[in-house]
């Protein structure tokens, strides 16, 4: 069953078959905890979402209809769960932000991304460069940074983030293209970019 | 993969292909199947009715369901004191005590005294009253009974247990 199209295992879901909802973890986890981590820069809190996301997909499974698409509706949710959090760490009083920022390694999730650089300079750099490309989609305008955060941290075509934001295909596209300079400025003050 | 071939693939996308894919915890899909094992959830998926009273409950918050019987308690209280008065200085209470002394003159003039009842009633304190009663009773209830349930744990210090 884990090679079926979504619409089938989602039948199965629907009558019950919980081995359903590790099919859908196992084929989505990856690309919504990405989407999540970069969206709130927190190792555990976006695991707490995307769990709480496929617990939802299990709780309305039946409600869900086949056509809907599993993978625009997961990340429907991820991303207003996200929103939520944000929205939440700005009412935060100034001192618990403070605590919370302490384990900026947690943050990064540093401690969980394997060691594959070569050498320690070479891993801050990755690092940095790691840090300043997901600052530079947070400058951005909000519609162009879902767009663009959708884009790149989750792999998604333009039909897909369409469908997740509720917006045409096409918007999705200019929204993106539209983005790029703004990202480019950005990552020239950092010398990453080259100019037009 | 991004339909690439559609788009001219320059240095900006590039940086972000950079952009390590980063591995999700193990514990992620234990945590999930473990919480759909816990009564709540497993009762919550399988009846129409629990789900509705899910559905219900995620209207507000169990913060805003607080607060919600609290200011509706308020507004009950208070409105039970103006449809008091309101009844007293309509005449509706001493209408009723006229009726109750004459009940053999009830069934001639029932519709007499239904008539006078309903123009002398204080409908709009009495709908007031009412509403909060009912939305106070339904928020106690929710809060009640968020409080009564084993929480779901989305709690991250639950969830940070591996």
């Amino acid at each position: 069953m884990a090679d079926q199209p979504d619409q089938i295992i989602l039948r199965s879901l629907q009558q019950g078959n919980k081995d359903a909802i590790g099919i859908f973890i196992d084929r989505y986890q990856t690309m919504l905890f990405n989407f999540a981590y970069r969206f709130l820069n927190d190792y555990d809190l976006a695991a707490d979402v995307c769990q709480f996301a496929f617990i939802q997909l299990f709780l309305h499974s039946t409600e869900l209809r086949s056509e809907e698409g599993i993978k625009p509706w997961l990340f429907r949710v991820v991303r207003h769960r996200c929103l939520d959090e944000v929205r939440r760490r700005k009412a935060l009083p100034f001192s618990m932000l403070d605590s919370a920022n302490d384990h900026d390694d947690r943050q990064l999730g540093m401690e969980n991304i394997p060691d594959s650089q070569p050498t320690p300079e070479a891993r801050i750099e990755e690092d940095e460069l790691q840090s300043v490309l997901v600052a530079a989609i947070d400058a951005l305008p909000e519609k162009f940074r879902e767009v663009v955060r959708l884009r790149y941290t989750a792999d998604l075509s333009f039909a897909e983030i369409g469908k997740i934001l509720d917006i045409p295909e096409a918007t999705a596209k200019t929204h993106f293209h539209r983005a790029k300079p703004l990202l480019r400025a950005t990552l020239q003050r950092y010398g990453l970019a080259r100019s037009q | 993969m991004p339909d690439w071939n559609n788009d001219t693939f320059d240095d900006i996308d590039q940086l972000f292909a950079r952009l390590p894919t980063v591995e999700p915890p193990a514990s992620l899909k234990r945590n999930v199947l473990s919480s759909l094992s816990a009564p709540y959830i497993a009762s919550s998926a399988a009846k129409p009715a629990a789900r509705r009273k899910i559905f219900v409950q995620g209207l507000l918050t169990p913060r805003g369901w607080q607060w919600l019987a609290i200011m509706t308690g308020i507004i009950f209280f208070a409105g039970s004191i103006w449809l008091g008065s309101s009844l007293d200085s309509s005449g509706f209470l001493s209408l009723l005590g006229e009726i109750s002394g004459n009940l053999g003159s009830l069934g001639s003039s029932s519709y007499d005294y239904g008539s006078a009842l309903f123009g002398a009633a204080p409908w709009a304190e009495l709908a007031v009253t009412l509403v909060s009663l009912v939305l106070f009773m339904m928020a106690s209830s929710i809060t009640i009974d968020v409080k009564a349930q084993k929480p779901i744990n989305f709690d991250q210090a639950m969830l940070r247990k591996r």
